[in-house]
């Protein structure tokens, strides 16, 4: 017998059953950690965003729907939700994320592997306004349709295209600023 | 089919990616055969390529075994959807009744629920009383009417 769905585990935790919710928590962490931690810039923001969003669930399970949305949507919907929440306690005036943090976060294992390459693209979608960021982040890192990164950013398809078509000239005219290759000459165009 | 130019082709470009069998068929053949001709688009479509390789680059992910520990070990401390708490509470009752499908019929039934208890709650008449309601209901005098027939 395979493993239980999403749902299944979610009608479980509904019922305050902690193993089904402990197995939700082993198969999603991992997406979400990434999303959350490249949204916010840095692995601590990551890791205490993703702590916050499985305890709403946790909380929340009797809300959640499933033939309405898939498990891994409405995860990242309450994950995305708490770090609006968080921006906009944090950053009243809803400036885009500092640039540096990307280079302090990592621990020093995390930075070897990061390749020069990736480092630059993590600078680059840092200094991106947040909505753009996140549009990109959801459709191109996380692998959402443009729907359901819709749906988690609360927003429209067409405002969603809008802003990850931004989102992709921002990241290009960004990186050739700071790399002398063939970016750099196709962001000069 | 329509012809494309370069800043039709960034245009194309922020909206679709990189991955040309993303376009649509006849964005595609025009991009196609203009990135034959053009040194410029190619070196567009490189740099989006080298873009979209370093965000798949992105996916490769760890994260700490200690903080899925933590969130965890926070559980017993956060009030959690205990399927007693709403058997116990009395909470489940009103979320029933409240449920849509009952919402109309609470609705329709308040009318009928009034008229009962205005029913049940009247005094019990005597006949002259009686007859007094009722030529109050039909705002006419019939005591005045008998009197005038007795003159």
């Amino acid at each position: 017998m395979g493993e239980p769905g999403d749902d299944e585990l979610m009608k479980a935790v509904s019922a305050g059953d902690q193993v089904a919710f402990s197995h939700l928590v082993k198969r999603h962490l991992p997406i979400l950690h990434r999303y959350l931690t490249h949204l916010a810039g840095s692995a601590a923001d990551g890791d205490e965003l993703s702590q916050e969003a499985f305890l709403r669930v946790w909380q929340s399970a009797d809300k959640f729907r499933p033939g309405k949305a898939r498990f891994i949507t409405w995860l990242h919907r309450i994950a995305h939700n708490l770090y609006i929440d968080e921006i906009r306690r944090n950053r009243p005036d809803n400036l885009p994320l500092d640039p540096e943090a990307v280079d302090e976060s990592p621990g020093p294992e995390q930075q070897m592997q990061l390749g020069q390459e990736s480092r630059l693209l993590q600078q680059a979608l840092a200094e991106l306004p947040e909505a753009q960021r996140s549009a990109l982040l959801l459709c191109q890192v996380q692998g959402f349709s443009n729907q359901e990164a819709a749906a988690i950013m609360d927003t429209g398809v067409r405002a969603l295209e809008s802003l990850l078509a931004r989102g992709r000239r921002g990241l290009r005219q960004r990186l050739a600023r700071s790399v002398p290759s063939t970016v750099k000459k196709a962001g000069q165009q | 089919m329509n012809a494309m130019d370069a800043k039709n082709f960034e245009q194309a470009l922020d909206r679709w990616g990189s991955d040309l069998s993303d376009w649509p068929a006849t964005e595609r053949q025009a991009a196609e055969a203009l990135l034959v001709r053009s040194k410029d688009v190619q070196t567009l479509m490189e740099a989006e390529r080298q873009i979209d390789s370093a965000l798949s680059a992105l996916r490769e992910h760890a994260v700490s075994s200690r903080l899925e520990q933590r969130i965890l070990t926070r559980l017993p401390a956060v009030a959690g959807s205990d399927p007693a708490a709403g058997a116990y509470d009395g909470q489940w009752i009103w979320s029933w009744l409240s449920a849509k499908v009952w919402r109309p019929v609470l609705l329709a039934g308040v009318p009928l629920i009034f008229g009962f208890a205005m029913g049940f709650g009247l005094p019990d008449l005597t006949e002259q009383e009686l007859a007094e309601q009722i030529s109050m209901l039909a705002l006419s005098d019939i005591y005045q009417e008998i009197d005038d027939a007795q003159q």
